[in-house]
């Protein structure tokens, strides 16, 4: 068991456009309206790199920043950890859709925006952080995988992470194939001790079985944020968190296995 | 593929399972199972593009009226990132944590710092660290509209040098602590340093900024000084501006004597599989008292000042660093060495 300190958070996703407002209706104080909004500009990159850059890479930065501020931290001081189910698909389909044509039009900005750790990278050029980052995926249990490297990295450095949860809406060629069906991107930065910005300690396990199913915490209509997209699984630990709920969930991570998280507010 | 998986099928796990049964690895993976129990052995691999053609190759017969993909594309077990180690986890029969690390050309180096993490924070016990990279038209046709493809086979560090030429590997290694078993005369893994550039997507910083700060943090990890490590191999890709600044970035950590040269011109610039490629370079090395030499590289940049071998030597190295860096400005070191 690991411990890691969760001081901030950032949300985008149908109905949860930020997470002092996400915490409202995780709450129950608030209504939860499923409503599909174009995504946020990431204005902390430059405008050249802005422009250029694809979906993914908007919500990963967008989503970061928020967690960054809420946290209150130096994003110089994080180590970054950025993973996706299907990273930049919307340019996969261009590219793949460029190779059916004579000429193989593909453009070195598609090209370098294809590559899995483009989001992490426009996040290090933004922000100016030099320390490590690593772009990661696991499929459908892409959280959990992230979730123990971030809480291997703040065990074995004694530093901040910054986690980046984000899959965008899949192209219609993949609608067939377990597509996402709407953009989700979440943020947590993560710490080796405990601040006053400190949100809830987390106790991190890895269970070489499966256990009980410990989620009732969400209601149906949050639930189908979960299932409709692999970067949302993060909401079971911020209903938590925003309840002040001192509780126990576990994640299916692959086949066979597990990640247990013992929650306890510190809010 | 084997009939069990054959859900798998694309081209880059085919090459995964091929490199899988090189070497008795499969057999020493079934012993490390005995020794630690499947749900103990973590799998790390680094891919670029893992099953990518396959995607390619089923756009080309999508349905001309709904533009629907064919029915037997299965994009999750080819074309996902996390597909290769979604089919070696189920060859080799692991239950231990898995995941794909995908950094570009730094990926298969990462996944040795990825594992090292792991098993210090207690979540397994030994890891198969890894990675495949195949070919696909995204990555040949990608590189073409960046112009940093050779006409010729690739000279690293020449002066007349134009560019990469791509390759296509896989390769494994199993990493245990060294108090698990006999390790005398092993080829050990003794630390790593990873950096970002934050200058550019597809550039290095001109200096070599990140990438000297990545050799740095692994020699402080390994706890080596840098007079002590005998062979440096070099991300090298005989693109221009990498070559230059990797150049300077050895030269200010380093100095000009440590023997340093890019296996680049023997295998090609491998992407996703270079790391692990090299790394398993660099334990031939150790055990064979061998130092590679710049294959392809007439003349010597005139500007370097690192000490670029161009002929074999049969040296033993002591200790030996290799780097490894990708697009974004993803850098990563490791160091290696033989257990006294």
């Amino acid at each position: 068991m690991t411990t890691v300190y969760l001081d901030g958070i950032g949300i985008e996703a149908p109905g949860l456009r930020t997470w002092d407002q996400a915490r409202t209706v995780l709450r129950g104080e608030s209504p939860f309206h499923f409503e599909k909004k174009p995504l946020p500009v990431a204005t902390m990159i430059p405008e050249n790199a802005r422009r250029r850059a694809g979906d993914t890479i908007h919500l990963a930065v967008h989503v970061a920043g928020e967690a960054v501020n809420n946290a209150k931290a130096n994003p110089k001081s994080l180590i970054n950890i950025f993973s996706s189910y299907r990273g930049a698909l919307r340019i996969v389909d261009h590219i793949c859709n460029a190779l059916t044509l004579p000429s193989h039009p593909i453009s070195p900005t598609q090209f370098h925006n294809s590559v899995y750790n483009s989001p992490a990278a426009y996040w290090s050029i933004a922000t100016q952080t030099r320390g490590p980052s690593t772009t990661l995926a696991c499929a459908e249990s892409s959280f959990p995988g992230a979730l123990l490297s971030a809480t291997a990295a703040v065990f074995t450095h004694k530093q901040g992470v910054l986690l980046v949860m984000y899959d965008t809406e899949s192209p219609k060629p993949f609608h067939k194939q377990y597509a996402s069906e709407f953009n989700c991107g979440i943020a947590l930065v993560l710490m080796p001790s405990q601040s006053e910005n400190t949100l809830a300690k987390l106790d991190i396990n890895f269970q070489s079985r499966k256990t009980e199913e410990m989620d009732t915490v969400l209601n149906p209509p949050l639930l189908k944020l979960i299932n409709g997209n692999a970067s949302a699984q993060p909401l079971k630990i911020l209903s938590a968190v925003a309840n002040q709920d001192s509780h126990e969930l576990t994640y299916d991570y692959l086949e066979k296995s597990a990640v247990e998280i013992k929650i306890k507010s510190c809010d | 593929m084997v009939a069990r998986l054959k859900e798998f099928d694309c081209r880059n796990n085919r090459l995964a399972q091929l490199t899988l049964q090189q070497d008795g690895f499969e057999q020493a993976v079934e012993e490390a199972k005995i020794r630690y129990g499947p749900e103990r052995i973590g799998l790390f691999l680094g891919t670029s593009t893992s099953g990518m053609l396959q995607t390619e190759m089923a756009y080309r017969h999508r349905d001309p009226v709904t533009g629907d993909l064919p029915k037997t594309f299965n994009y999750k077990e080819t074309q996902n990132n996390f597909s290769v180690a979604a089919f070696v986890k189920k060859y080799l029969k692991l239950e231990g944590p898995a995941l794909v690390i995908s950094t570009a050309c730094s990926s298969s180096a990462k996944v040795f710092a990825e594992a090292s993490r792991f098993i210090e924070s207690g979540f397994c016990d030994a890891a198969i660290v890894g990675g495949v990279d195949s070919l696909c038209q995204t990555t040949l046709h990608g590189f073409s509209s960046l112009e940093l493809v050779s006409t010729k086979p690739c000279r690293p560090a020449d002066s007349n040098r134009d560019g990469l030429s791509i390759g296509e590997a896989g390769g494994y290694t199993l990493l245990e602590k060294p108090e698990n078993s006999d390790f005398k005369n092993q080829i050990t893994f003794l630390g790593y340093g990873e950096s970002s550039d934050a200058y550019h997507m597809t550039s290095p910083h001109p200096d070599g900024r990140g990438m000297a700060q990545s050799m740095q943090m692994a020699l402080e990890c390994s706890g080596l000084k840098a007079n002590q490590i005998s062979y440096i191999n070099l991300h090298g890709t005989a693109t221009h501006i990498n070559d230059k600044a990797e150049d300077k970035a050895v030269v200010k950590i380093f100095g000009s004597s440590t023997p340093c040269s890019s296996t680049k011109g023997w295998t090609g610039h491998t992407l996703g599989a270079a790391g692990i490629a090299e790394a398993i370079i660099c334990a031939i090395c150790l055990n064979n008292n061998f130092i590679p030499g710049s294959l392809n590289t007439r003349v010597l940049d005139s500007d370097f000042g690192s000490n670029i071998i161009l002929a074999n030597r049969n040296e033993a190295p002591t200790y030996v660093l290799s780097n490894s860096f990708g697009f974004g400005g993803n850098n990563c070191s490791l160091i290696f060495g033989i257990h006294s």
